[in-house]
Parts: structure tokens; sequence; C-alpha cells
């Protein structure tokens, strides 16, 4: 009995107080979009697919681990949705979903709602640190009940930020080139709850 | 052969001026400036509505904005919003998953651009056709005395 209530008080006395949040609900949770701007086009691909956890505590001991399924990234064309799955772009077969997990987070100096978190980003079989900015809002359960959010607490995450494909062995064919970037951006949205998602039958 | 060289000449012609004054016409008649947005679901909508604070972007409400914006051609109307928190915005949401896939001015310029090029690449050699076969008519035909 004393060791329990020991080991409990232990816990409280060095648990980090995040609080885990969960993606991945519902695709209207997810608006992912990403943009190459080339010569002959600006094309725009979204995915709203994405699932994972971000243990967040504000400007400290936040954590992050999200992955996207390739497959679910669409651009408008269905020929050119299987271009960017095949092996010579994303090769989805082989390298089926991105991922980001965090490896550290600090404060925005001067911007309390915002995080500058590092981690590493995964694309096609290859991992790359970068640096994200991501801006959070605390959601209100009144205003998540009244627009049927479900079930916990919610807060939304944005951040948008570049990649480019060379970075991560992805080369844009010459022929190509007028039609796609090398440098892509992209932009999420994510509405997380503390209330795991249900699990899919 | 002097007959098809001054026709090529004529094609190239017109394809070396008329692409920009298409574009131009058609970017005029039928284009429209856009914020290009990935739309929000409905219950995103309603709650981004509920939180959303004067001198913030509109665009935020109904979606994710992409790019700058943008001059699309044939825009559909029912994919248009003029949100009533800024109706000086236009925006146009784009469903990929749906296949939404809006025509650009941009592509079009491109395009006409190019057709320029090989127009004029065309016309050159149309007018050194015709110019090589004059010269060949004239030196072929009866000396002077």
């Amino acid at each position: 009995m004393k060791t329990a209530a020991l080991i409990a008080l232990l816990g409280v006395i060095f648990q980090d107080g995040g609080t885990t949040y969960y993606v991945g609900h519902h695709e209207k949770f997810v608006n992912i979009a990403f943009e190459s701007d080339a010569a002959i086009e600006f094309i725009v691909g979204t995915t709203h697919k994405a699932a994972g956890e971000i243990k967040f505590n504000k400007d400290k001991g936040n954590s992050v681990s999200l992955t996207v399924p390739v497959d679910s990234m669409k651009t408008g064309i269905d020929m050119r949705d299987e271009h960017l799955r095949s092996a010579n772009w994303m090769d989805a077969a082989m390298f089926p979903s991105i991922t980001f997990v965090s490896k550290k987070s600090e404060p925005v100096k001067d911007k309390p709602d915002q995080v500058q978190v590092t981690g590493d980003f995964s694309l096609h079989g290859v991992s790359k640190e970068i640096v994200v900015t991501v801006s959070w809002k605390e959601l209100s359960e009144d205003a998540t009940k009244k627009a049927g959010f479900g079930d916990g607490k919610w807060v939304k995450f944005a951040t948008d930020f570049e990649i480019k494909l060379s970075d991560y062995g992805i080369k844009v064919p010459e022929q190509s080139a007028a039609k796609v970037s090398d440098a892509w951006k992209v932009k999420m949205v994510i509405y997380a709850s503390t209330a795991k998602p249900e699990a899919k039958k | 052969m002097r007959r098809a060289a001054v026709a090529a000449a004529i094609l190239s012609g017109a394809l070396t001026v008329l692409p920009y004054p298409a574009a131009a016409g058609a970017s005029a008649l039928w284009g429209r400036d856009v914020t290009l947005i990935t739309p929000n679901a409905d219950e995103i909508v309603e709650l981004e509505r509920m939180t959303w604070e004067k001198g913030e972007p509109v665009t935020k409400i109904y979606g994710n904005p992409i790019g700058s914006p943008m001059r699309v051609l044939f825009p559909k109307p029912e994919r248009i919003i003029i949100p009533r928190e800024d109706p000086s915005v236009t925006l146009l949401k784009v469903d990929k998953q749906a296949g939404d896939n809006p025509l650009q001015v941009q592509t079009l310029w491109y395009f006409a651009k190019w057709m320029m090029i090989a127009g004029s690449i065309t016309l050159v050699l149309s007018v050194a056709a015709m110019f090589i076969l004059h010269r060949r008519s004239n030196l072929s035909g009866t000396p002077r005395n």
C-alpha cells in the first residue's frame, strides 16, 4: 500500500504535465495541402488522412508523432496521382507512409500561441531533420459541442513548411521540370482531441 | 511549292501573333481572380466562424488557403465563396479528393508563349523557303537580252 502510494506520488512529481491529443478521428479534422509552383501549373494536392499523437504542454515538453499514407494524396488528376505513387516518384509500394516524429520543442519568443518543433521528417525512405513552427489554439468545449465535434477536449494545430523532393531521393526528371517543382510547400491544419479515435473495423 | 511556303508563312504568322491576344482575351472574358482553398467540412466552418475574431484572415474559416491569389478560367459558380465576413475576398473551393482541377491562366500563358516561339521559328523558315523558291524561279526563267 505504502509502495503504491509512493509510486503514485513520484508519478505526480515527475510527470511533464503534457496532455495527449489524438489525430485520426475523421477525415474532416485533417486538412493537409501540398503545393508545387512550376512554370506550366501551380499544382495543389491534398490529403485528409493522418494518424498519430500530439503530446501538448503549450510551450515545453511537446511531442508529435504523425503518419500520412502516401496513397491518400490526390492532385485532382488520376494519372498524375498514379505517377506520384509510382516508383519514379514517391514509390508508395515501397514507402507507404510519410512520417514526422519530433525530437524537441521550444517556445517562440513573443508568440505565446506558437512552438518551434524539431523532428525527423521521413519521405521515400529518407529521414531528415526539419524545424517547423506550429500554431495552436485550444477550442472551447462549448464551441466544439455546438459544432458537433465529438468527445474530448480539442486543440487546433497548424503549420506550414517547405521540403525539397531531391533531399529525399526523388529526382524531378528534366522533361517534367516545367510541370513539377523540386520545392514543395506543405500546409497542415489538424484538429486533435483528448478522446482516442474509434478503432476502425 | 511556293504556294505551300506562302500558306506555311501565313499560318506561322498567325501562330506567332495570335496566342498572346487570345490568352489575354480568354483571361479577360472568362477569368476570375480567386484565392484557392482546400475546403473545410461544414462542422469546421461552423466552429471556425464561432471562434473567428475580426482582423484574423477570413480564409481560415472556410479552408486551408493555397498559394497566392491567382486567375483561373471558368471557375464553377458553386465552388465560389464570397465570405460574408469579408466580401472583398473571393475564394474557390478546390476539392482534390473529388478531382477538382481548375484551369489556371498561368497555364494558358505558358502555352501561348511556346506557340509564339514555335510560330516565329516556322515563320522564319517559311519566309526563307519563299525567298529561296522565288530566286530559283527567277534564275530558271528566260535570260534578259
